[in-house]
């Protein structure tokens, strides 16, 4: 307050307790850290059993490819060296002279027995993707359809880095593949997308 | 006679208002020694009457606060400045003050 001369004669403040304000202040501070750590500590957790259900899956794969070796060594060391072993007994006894109609056909259906027991022994443990990286693998994959089923697969890439991408779940993914294109005909346009590399490639069976 | 009554009328009506606001009211001769508080200042264990008629106050804040709050007072008091100062009390509020 002031004279009329403009002097103070007296002073008048006022002091406001802001506590509540400030507890609030960091009260909140320290829900909004908390939180932080809880979204990180989830992260965390998620994150890990990601790659838990990564390595089981791949493992499960592992299992399965092993038995499908073992399959296929049967089929090729053991169960296909029985009518190689015919036939070639057929051969030895008729000395290739003979004229009988059945004994021919006897030949012929041990030949295709071989044959079939060879091919099985290759489709259950194919050569190329084991040691090839994902884009190989499924360059190999369309050649397979060309072969086996006549079919002309566009690949077509989505992302660049896919070499990255686990190569035996592809494997996995792959194997299914033959299968889905013999439902969906030959006519007809079907787009199979493997799950797990879903995001990076598709797969279009004209 | 009667301007010295209805002064003090004028500083009763003053009083009662002061206290019935939650704030810490005060004012000061123009030396910069506290002569009034309101009753709020029950709620500040550290201001005191003073023998002389003044008021201690210091000791509400805290250590760290002391010096800036009282050269912050002591410009206004010279300079005729108003002030606005935030410090921290010690036992729980936390105040801001202003000047006049």
């Amino acid at each position: 307050m002031h004279d009329s001369q403009g002097r103070i004669v007296k002073w008048f403040g006022t002091a406001t307790d802001i506590d509540i304000v400030k507890q609030a202040d960091a009260e909140l501070r320290t829900i909004n850290q908390t939180l932080e750590k809880r979204v990180a500590e989830r992260t965390a957790i998620a994150d890990m059993r990601t790659k838990q259900r990564q390595k089981l899956t791949v493992e499960l794969i592992e299992a399965e490819e092993k038995e499908r070796r073992r399959i296929a060594q049967l089929l090729h060391d053991d169960l296909q060296q029985m009518p190689a072993s015919a036939k070639l007994q057929l051969e030895t006894a008729t000395d290739h002279t003979s004229d009988d109609p059945a004994l021919e056909n006897v030949g012929k259906i041990l030949k295709a027995s071989i044959a079939k027991a060879r091919r099985t022994a290759h489709e259950l443990s194919p050569p190329v993707p084991r040691h090839a990286g994902l884009l190989d693998g499924l360059k190999w994959l369309v050649s397979l359809f060309k072969e086996q089923f006549d079919l002309r697969v566009h690949l077509e890439l989505k992302r660049q880095h896919i070499e990255n991408e686990p190569l035996k779940i592809f494997q996995s993914e792959t194997g299914e593949l033959p299968a889905v294109s013999v439902i969906h005909g030959r006519n007809r346009r079907s787009s199979c997308t493997p799950a797990v590399c879903g995001c990076c490639s598709s797969m279009t069976m004209p | 006679m009667q301007a010295e009554a209805l002064l003090k009328q004028g500083e009763a009506q003053f009083r009662q208002l002061a206290d019935t606001m939650p704030q810490l009211v005060w004012t000061a001769d123009p030396n910069g020694q506290v002569d009034y508080y309101n009753r709020r200042h029950k709620a500040y264990d550290g201001i005191a009457h003073m023998p002389d008629g003044t008021q201690q106050w210091h000791p509400v804040l805290h250590q760290d606060d002391e010096t800036p709050t009282r050269n912050a007072w002591m410009h206004a008091v010279r300079t005729g400045e108003i002030y606005t100062t935030s410090s921290t009390g010690l036992d729980s509020p936390t105040a801001a003050t202003i000047g006049t």
